[in-house]
């Protein structure tokens, strides 16, 4: 498969704008393209006023969504992500929704072993027809996500030269108990 | 009752002599008596060059993996890399005929890079013998008692399948051993933010963890995929976060906890901590624990309709 | 490098009066990348378009983005638009500042530094647009229908009428499924034979229609357009083609053997027809039963048979044809309740099922219509008919509802009363599920006009006493116990599916449900399709039905059928999985999870004569759902039109920002 040969090479996040006191939750959505994706439509052509902080990706469907997709918002300093497939059984490809929870609901556990609070990731399912359900997702998602504040980062950025790490003289491992 | 080093020899003969596989694929005396080395034993008068020791270290799954579709190979394998086997038949890496398994009840294995923080000089090491629930290291010119806490593979602490699940022929029995519990990571998110942004910005992407790991065996790596732009290959914390991270849940249901990847990383990240909350989340959702099963469906390759989710 | 242009959309005042739009397309050519930006009243419009035209050709762009409404609406207009001006239909994007902005937030600055960013994420994301491509698939015009019941013959009808060849294979010996065997048919009490057998005839007479009975789908390749298919005719002994169906032969065999078409309450010959107006009328030697098959002398057929056409030697014939679509019709099977013993089936002989009660009623059945008791053949003067037995039941695995024993139980306790004015009846139910034109009122006339007794309630036992046959129960309505002295009780049984339902799935690769019924596409939009293509299902195979919802699926799944054949070839979808073969490491979760078994793991030739297996994508089944893709560790599988890299560049855009 062709693929342009463009590298990207940055580490740079958006944390960067918490500093100027102007912060504003950012948040990536990613949607699948016939039921949440259409839901969100239908709460614009109804008028359904809801808060400018989410930015949309469209994919197929809910199983197009690599948790890595997530990973990489947060990397890239979202201070939230939020994932939207079609209700169970409803899967335009009928199953896709199916492992999508699978991984996702994996995803959302992981990333508080990662420490990143449930709260900043948001997975759920949203019809075509639920486009009331949708501007309440975003409006209730902005606002928990304005409390907790701006996501501090996934990791300390370290000067490119990395120092020689010597091992630390340990007789006992760090954190284990034996029972 | 023969010692596990002539059971393992006697198999190993006859398995040649009968040839029932071209080649055995096993431990050797390593560098130190702390140390083994992976053999490929292929004739029977070449068997005496197998042992097996607290020092068996690897994971030989690994070269199972490398070996597949070149006929039937034996191999000598503790719980966990049995358990890697079953993954890499799960995943059509291998296939179960083609493996013959001579399974070793362990009760774990020594880091040598552990041994000097101990107290013991490698270099003057003369034997490293199990004794009654610890080691006795042999040092020359004195004893000295070793705690398993002290100098085992850290991943060994944490067993709970020390007998494989999977195996022909099974040489030891059941060691009486209770697995430690995990408390490195500290229970508040941002502390564990922390902790993590502090690990992985020792990384140096030097991915040891990957070439020793016998679940990761894409043939290129996402890390080298470069203008897809998963991660750079920048050494930055985020970026490091990012590969690690990613490398964990590439990982979900496939790692089997035996700790290679720690053991070898010259960074000494805890990568098992991530490993072993990774594949308790998995448990504890889809009551699936990596390769005890070479027959299951892996993990996030199936679903089940009342799998749990977001609210309807 | 790309070049590409932005045309930012006002609709009017809809996006303008929220969203600064010539901010907009201000900061869009600054992107990097981005040639020209510009912003117009109605880009959709045929000046808006002409302007994006105009603008391919003066500034040379490869790639377009379309900053406006959502792309639900209006991306094929774009992509038809720039495949006007020379590029690849691919090569557009479009950002929805119209459903996802201006219509959705009223602060100006927010929602105008929102249309930037969502900007800025379409052209990173068409920065790595590459041109796609739909491959014509070729079609093979002909139909296979598998079963013969009223839905395969009402499919393989419809489908030879609008001019395509069928071939309708039946694995009994003649078509016609289980309506032939009935007597009358409900709400309208048309009998069956009168409205099937001319269907039959029309079947076998149609130019378009081959049919296969005794025969069997073997295997099953290919895919849409493309099934090779493998059917064994299994040896039939007669020669099709000789025979005249004189039926001196049967008249004559020496063998009796329990008719399965009388539900074992007749008898049939080891050489047979199962029934008189079977079609083809050609019988079939039953060699398990045929004593020259049990070392026995014999050969009375062949020594009468006046064309010369027993042929003894005959052997199954296995042919391999090409489809270009499969109808699947086979139908149900009843529950075998005799193993569990309950009620007395199988253990008291005047306890029969619903279906043999239907034997019982027809003029052609074992006792000639006559309904007489199999113990003692006197005409039975009380009868029980219990509904639901098995259905609506956990405890015997299913839980749902076989929807037309209500329908059968009142048409017999109808029809009984209609025979015999001085019989009574007494019906056991747990709801009367009469929901269909005409039902409710069927029903009522039943209880009301024929005087059938219904009891709410569920029945005990049911023991032998004397020559009687007693039920007890419970009327939970009225809330106390009944106990009728019977002469005869039947049971309306569950349906259910085949017993060789899924191993028919697993050739077709398709799904089945928890009780291996056939899975349908979607449950309300696509009660036809299943989610492989070119595979639709008719009929009671999916899920219990009557014949009026059986013949309306049939027509529905010819009229696909016919829908797909109408076009010249087929295209594949643009936007579908491939994978890098040099990459792949096997595992197969690709195959494991795609919903439309649209991969698998071929052999591919590797270097110095080596093999490796690597997934490969079926362009044919593929629907571009990329779950296949989320799956994969190596990123050895993408999806067109959807890559990881474009997810990714969409994503970094806005940290770039
Ligand atoms: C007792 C009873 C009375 C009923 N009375 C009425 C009524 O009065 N009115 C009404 O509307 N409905 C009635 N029904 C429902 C009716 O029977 C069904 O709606 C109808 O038979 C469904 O037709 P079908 O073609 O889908 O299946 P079937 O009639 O079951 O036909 C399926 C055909 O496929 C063949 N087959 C199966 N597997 C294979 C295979 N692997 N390969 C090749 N061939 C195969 C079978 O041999 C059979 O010929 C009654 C049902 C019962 C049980
Ligand atoms: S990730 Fe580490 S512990 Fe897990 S299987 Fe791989 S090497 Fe072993
Ligand atoms: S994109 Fe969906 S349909 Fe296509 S091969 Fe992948 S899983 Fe199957
Ligand atoms: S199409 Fe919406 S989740 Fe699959």
């Amino acid at each position: 498969m062709a693929e342009t040969p463009e590298v990207f090479e940055g580490a740079e996040t958006m944390n960067g704008q918490a500093a100027e006191g102007t912060w504003e939750p950012k948040i990536l959505g990613i949607l699948c393209n016939w039921c949440s994706y259409a839901g969100a439509d239908l709460a614009g052509s109804a008028r359904l006023q809801h808060p400018p902080n989410v930015r949309i990706v469209r994919v197929p469907c809910s199983g197009r969504v690599d948790p890595q997709f997530v990973l990489k918002g947060f990397l890239r300093g979202f201070d939230g992500v939020l994932v939207s497939g079609c209700h169970p059984g409803d899967c335009h490809y009928a199953k896709g929704n199916y492992y999508a929870r699978r991984r996702l609901t994996l995803l959302t556990r992981f990333l508080e072993t990662m420490g990143i609070p449930r709260e900043r990731f948001q997975f759920q399912w949203v019809s075509a027809s639920e486009g009331a359900r949708w501007a309440e997702s975003v409006r209730e998602m902005t606002e928990r996500i304005r409390k907790l504040g701006p996501f501090q980062g996934v990791g300390r950025p370290v000067p490119l030269l990395i120092p020689v790490v010597a091992r630390q003289a340990e007789t006992q491992p760090v954190g284990v108990e034996a029972q | 009752m023969n010692s596990p080093t002539e059971q393992i020899r006697t198999e190993a003969r006859r398995l040649l002599e009968s040839g029932d596989v071209s080649v055995v694929i096993g431990y050797g005396p390593g560098s130190t008596p702390a140390r083994a080395t992976p053999v490929f034993v292929r004739r029977a008068e070449d068997v005496d060059r197998l042992f097996w020791s607290p020092a068996c270290a690897q994971n030989l799954a690994l070269y199972v993996r490398e070996q597949a579709g070149r006929g039937k190979v034996a191999v000598v394998a503790k719980g966990c890399d049995a358990r890697s086997i079953a993954t890499l038949i799960q995943e059509k890496q291998t296939r179960r005929e083609d493996v013959y398994i001579i399974g070793v009840a362990c009760s774990g294995v020594v880091d040598p890079g552990r041994l000097a923080p101990a107290g013991v000089d490698e270099g003057t090491l003369k034997s490293l013998a199990p004794e009654n629930g610890g080691l006795k290291a042999d040092c020359g010119d004195r004893d000295v008692r070793l705690e398993r806490e002290m100098v085992l593979k850290r991943a060994c602490l944490f067993c709970d399948t020390p007998v494989p699940p999977l195996s022909d022929t099974l040489i030891g029995e059941a060691p009486p051993l209770q697995p430690a519990t995990d408390q490195t990571l500290p229970e508040d998110l941002d502390a564990r933010r922390e902790f993590w942004a502090e690990q992985f910005s020792k990384c140096v992407r030097c991915y040891a963890c990957r070439q020793v790991c016998p679940a990761c065996y894409c043939k290129e790596c996402f890390t080298d995929r470069l203008p897809v732009g998963w991660v750079s290959k920048r050494i930055a914390g985020p970026e490091n976060w990012m590969y690690h991270t990613t490398r964990a849940f590439h990982l979900a249901g496939r790692c089997v906890g035996c700790g290679e990847c720690e053991r070898v990383c010259p960074a000494d990240i805890p990568i098992q901590t991530l490993m072993r909350r990774m594949a308790g989340e998995v448990d504890a959702l889809f009551g699936y624990r990596a390769g005890m099963d070479p027959d299951a469906e892996p993990v996030l390759a199936t679903y089940r309709d009342d799998d749990e989710g977001p609210a309807e | 490098m790309a070049r590409v242009g932005v045309f930012v959309c006002w609709c009017g005042s809809n996006i303008a009066r929220t969203v600064d739009v010539q901010r907009v397309a201000e900061e869009a050519g600054r992107i990097p990348g981005v040639v020209f930006a510009t912003d117009y009243k109605y880009m959709c419009s045929e000046p808006g378009q002409t302007m994006v035209r105009d603008a391919i050709r003066d500034h040379r762009l490869d790639r377009v983005v379309v900053a406006s409404c959502s792309p639900r609406l209006h991306e094929p207009t774009f992509q038809r638009c720039i495949s006007e001006a020379g590029l690849n239909p691919y090569m557009v994007e479009m950002a929805n500042i119209r459903e996802h902005c201006s219509w959705v937030h009223q602060d100006k600055d927010a929602a105008t530094e929102k249309a930037i960013d969502l900007v800025r994420m379409a052209v990173a994301k068409a920065r790595r647009d590459f041109p796609l491509f739909r491959n014509e698939i070729p079609i093979t015009k002909r139909a296979l229908v598998i079963g013969g019941g009223v839905a395969g013959i009402q499919a393989a009808l419809d489908i030879a009428d609008a001019g395509y060849p069928v071939t309708l294979v039946e694995r009994t010996p003649s078509i016609g499924g289980r309506m032939a065997q009935y007597d009358k048919t409900f709400p309208t009490l048309d009998c069956a034979a009168c409205i099937l057998t001319p269907k039959m005839v029309d079947c076998a007479s149609h130019p378009n229609i081959t049919i296969l009975t005794y025969a069997e789908v073997e295997e099953v390749t290919g895919f849409v357009g493309n099934f090779n298919i493998r059917i064994r005719k299994k040896a039939r002994g007669v020669d099709m083609e000789k025979c005249t169906g004189c039926g001196v032969c049967y008249s004559k065999c020496p063998v009796k053997v329990p008719n399965e078409f009388e539900e074992g309450m007749g008898e049939r010959r080891a050489i047979y027809v199962p029934f008189p107006q079977a079609v083809p009328n050609v019988p079939v030697i039953d060699r398990e039963h045929c004593r020259l098959n049990n070392d026995l002398k014999c050969g009375v057929c062949q020594k009468l048979c006046p064309t010369g056409a027993i042929a003894y030697d005959q052997q199954d014939e296995v042919v391999t044809e090409q489809f270009g679509a499969i109808v699947v019709a086979t139908g149900f099977r009843m529950w075998d309740h005799s193993q569990i013993g309950e009620y007395g089936y199988g253990s008291i002989p005047d306890v029969i099922s619903g279906l043999q009660f239907e034997r019982l009623m027809n003029a052609s059945g074992p006792t000639e219509g006559k309904i007489v008791r199999p113990s003692d053949h006197r005409p039975p003067k009380t009868v029980v008919f219990v509904a639901c037995v098995g259905s609506r039941s956990e405890n015997h695995g299913h839980e749902y509802c076989s929807k037309v024993c209500c329908m059968y139980t009142a048409k017999h306790a109808l029809l009984l009363k209609e025979k015999y004015p001085d019989t009574q009846s007494y019906v056991f139910y747990m709801d009367i599920r009469a929901n269909g034109k005409g039902y409710e009122e069927f029903v009522r006339r039943t209880i009301e006009e024929y005087g059938a007794n219904y009891i709410r309630g569920r029945v005990s036992r049911i023991y032998r006493h004397g020559d009687k046959v007693v039920v007890k129960g419970a009327d939970t309505l009225l809330g106390r116990p009944v106990e009728i002295e019977a002469d005869m009780v039947v049971l309306a049984t569950a349906m259910e599916p085949q017993e060789d339902a899924k191993d028919l799935a697993r050739k077709l690769g398709i799904s089945t449900d928890q009780h291996n019924w056939f899975s349908e596409a979607h449950p309300k939009l696509k009660p036809v399709e299943v989610l492989s293509s070119g595979i639709f299902l008719a009929g009671a195979c999916q899920y219990p039905k009557d014949i009026p919802d059986t013949v309306a699926q049939a027509s529905g799944a010819a009229s696909k059928v016919a829908g797909l054949f109408s076009k010249p070839h087929l295209l594949s979808e643009p936007m579908i999985a491939s994978v890098r073969e040099e990459d792949c490491a096997a595992c197969g979760q690709c195959v494991q999870v795609c919903p439309f078994s649209a991969i698998e793991l071929v052999e591919l030739n590797g270097k110095n004569g080596a093999s490796r297996r690597a997934a490969r994508v079926n362009e044919g089944l593929c629907h571009g759902c990329g779950t296949c893709v989320a799956g994969c560790r190596g990123s050895c599988i993408d999806l067109r039109g959807f890559t990881n890299a474009q997810v990714l560049s969409e994503i970094d855009a806005l940290a770039l920002a």
